[in-house]
């Protein structure tokens, strides 16, 4: 089976804090990492991997993208492909472009990534792939298993768990702190770091897209912030089991 | 006088007007009252624009609320996300439950789409681009997005919208399509014999439900056992836990255990004594019920509640359990 991972890069949010008061973020550190749960899909897709199976992990951007593909191959991924996007691309325009690249890679049957993505309204591409591709979907899958002739998917119900026969080829949105991602080895990352061949890169023309199709139909109009926190409040009355309720929902 | 007895008097014929109408896509059978707040929404957004509201919902049932809650038109189909498509809308709102089914919409239909709205959405005066704001890292602030796509979807945090209010006597039209409904992908193969890793250290945990020695005994540590299960939330204590034996070191919350920072802390029974808040100050939200209205844990709580935690942990779990009571 071949299996393509997404990996997004965020910026570390230990690099920054948010002053709701003075409604700004400020930017100690720019470091980006690999988006949590993209790398416990990354983790589900080594581990279902059988010595027969191909992990293949892409990434859409620049250096940040491509040190989380070295990476990545040091975890044990078999391939790596550095997609050159341009900046700013929506979640159309991401899906657009993976769309593009299942179909260059060809032979791809489970799409895994993770199903939030902490900086950006970008977890709705999972869904959108399976659309565009017209693939099964399955979201908050907390692990993937190989069935008889298809995949189990253990799915997050409210406080219970599921199984799901999946269809092949399908995409699944991997669920944060699912698994525990695993190390890579220092020799291996030695090898992957000083190996030019270990990422691939791969253009818009390479893969038949036009800049112009990707066009964002989604803009950012830049930031807002929640209002600043006031302790010491009390929920009262007969209402005040819903109000609890309501706070823990909303969480 | 109904809503053609309006359109006749306007010379409009709605048939025509309902591309730029606001839609509201309710898939299940039967809409909840946090669900219905979404027609209500579409109600305050139609109204700014001038246009009508058509609620696309799964089962007859489902029609009468979403009239009374505000909606224009109901159309009742087996396949509501289907029939939307070939509707080509060029305003629609989901609740922020159907994420995947709003972005496979979204795709189909090349549009625009902003997921989790904390609240309401709006409409740009002259450019028409649908405005709203997405939480980032948790909700720690927003990103505020605006959709140009000719369609725009968002979907709304239906806990975040002011509760709607239902009007009976409101008139609306039903409309019955006899699309069939679509062929389910995958099968169900019943509840999973699986447990969630235990290998996430609590200092790492995004959610805690901590118990404390207000919980009296083990049959009230039990509710918060099941209270965390509820809310998917990682179980832990106070030293007073502790010393009773409902918890390891490792989940110890306390300057002498783990300091945590987790998304929402939910203290159950818990005094507040200076070794355990000092440890929790990285929380983003704190819970606390406690039968003390002088215990410390209310001074750093966001929201308190002073109440026995054994009486009221019951009806708290069933609350969470069932939204809509």
């Amino acid at each position: 089976m071949n299996i393509l991972v997404l990996l997004r890069s965020v910026l570390d949010h230990t690099g920054f804090t948010v002053n709701r008061k003075a409604q700004k973020v400020f930017i100690n550190r720019q470091r980006f990492i690999v988006n949590p749960a993209d790398r416990n899909a990354l983790e589900a897709a080594l581990a279902l991997a059988g010595a027969e199976d191909t992990v293949t992990v892409a990434a859409l951007g620049g250096p940040a993208a491509r040190e989380a593909l070295q990476m990545a191959r040091a975890m044990g991924a078999q391939r790596a492909v550095c997609v050159q996007a341009p900046a700013g691309l929506d979640a159309a325009g991401v899906t657009r472009v993976l769309q593009a690249l299942v179909g260059h890679l060809g032979g791809v049957e489970l799409v895994l990534m993770g199903s939030e993505v902490l900086d950006s309204d970008m977890a709705q591409v999972a869904a959108r792939l399976a659309a565009a591709l017209d693939w099964h979907f399955v979201d908050s899958v907390w692990q993937v298993s190989a069935l008889a002739g298809g995949l189990r998917m253990t799915v997050a119900e409210t406080g219970a768990y599921r199984w799901q026969a999946a269809e092949q080829p399908a995409v699944a949105g991997m669920a944060r702190d699912c698994n525990q991602p695993r190390f890579a080895a220092a020799m291996a990352i030695m090898q992957v770091f000083t190996d030019a061949d270990a990422v691939q890169t791969l253009t818009l023309s390479e893969l038949a897209l036009d800049p112009a199709d990707l066009a964002p139909v989604s803009r950012p109009r830049g930031e807002s912030f929640p209002p600043e926190r006031t302790l010491g409040q009390l929920a009262e009355g007969d209402d005040a089991i819903r109000q609890i309720a309501l706070a823990l929902r909303q969480r | 006088m109904d809503l053609s007895d309006l359109s006749a008097l306007l010379g409009e014929d709605l048939g025509a007007t309902t591309a730029a109408d606001v839609w509201v896509l309710l898939p299940l059978a039967a809409a909840s009252a946090a669900e219905l707040t979404l027609v209500s929404e579409a109600r305050r957004l139609a109204d700014g624009l001038g246009c009508y509201v058509h609620a696309v919902v799964a089962g007859e049932d489902a029609a009468p609320p979403a009239i009374a809650a505000g909606a224009d038109r109901v159309h009742v189909t087996h396949d509501p996300a289907g029939y939307l498509a070939k509707q080509q809308p060029e305003f629609v709102l989901l609740s922020s439950a159907h994420n995947a089914l709003a972005a496979a919409l979204a795709q189909t239909l090349h549009a625009g789409l902003i997921t989790d709205v904390p609240g309401s959405v709006s409409v740009e005066p002259d450019s028409r681009a649908l405005l709203g704001a997405h939480p980032v890292y948790a909700g720690e602030y927003f990103l505020d997005l605006a959709v140009t796509s000719s369609t725009k979807i968002a979907t709304l945090n239906t806990d975040r919208l002011t509760a709607h209010l239902a009007d009976p006597s409101r008139l609306g039209e039903v409309i019955t399509s006899d699309l069939p409904a679509p062929t389910p992908r995958g099968r169900d193969l019943g509840p999973a014999a699986y447990q969630p890793p235990a290998w996430r250290p609590l200092t790492k945990a995004r959610s805690i439900v901590s118990a404390g020695r207000g919980l009296h005994d083990q049959a009230g540590f039990v509710l918060a056992e099941q209270l965390a299960q509820a809310l998917g939330a990682e179980l832990a204590g106070d030293q007073s836990a502790r010393d009773l034996g409902w918890v390891d070191e490792a989940h110890e919350v306390g300057v002498t255990g783990q300091e945590v920072a987790p998304d929402i802390y939910v203290a159950i029974g818990i005094a507040g004594d200076t070794i355990h808040n000092a440890a929790i100050t990285g929380a983003r939200q704190v819970i606390a019920i406690h039968a003390n209205p002088l215990a410390p844990i209310f001074k750093v709580a966001d929201l308190g509640f002073v109440a026995d935690p054994k009486t009221v942990l019951p009806a708290l779990i069933a609350a969470l359990a069932h939204p809509s009571r």
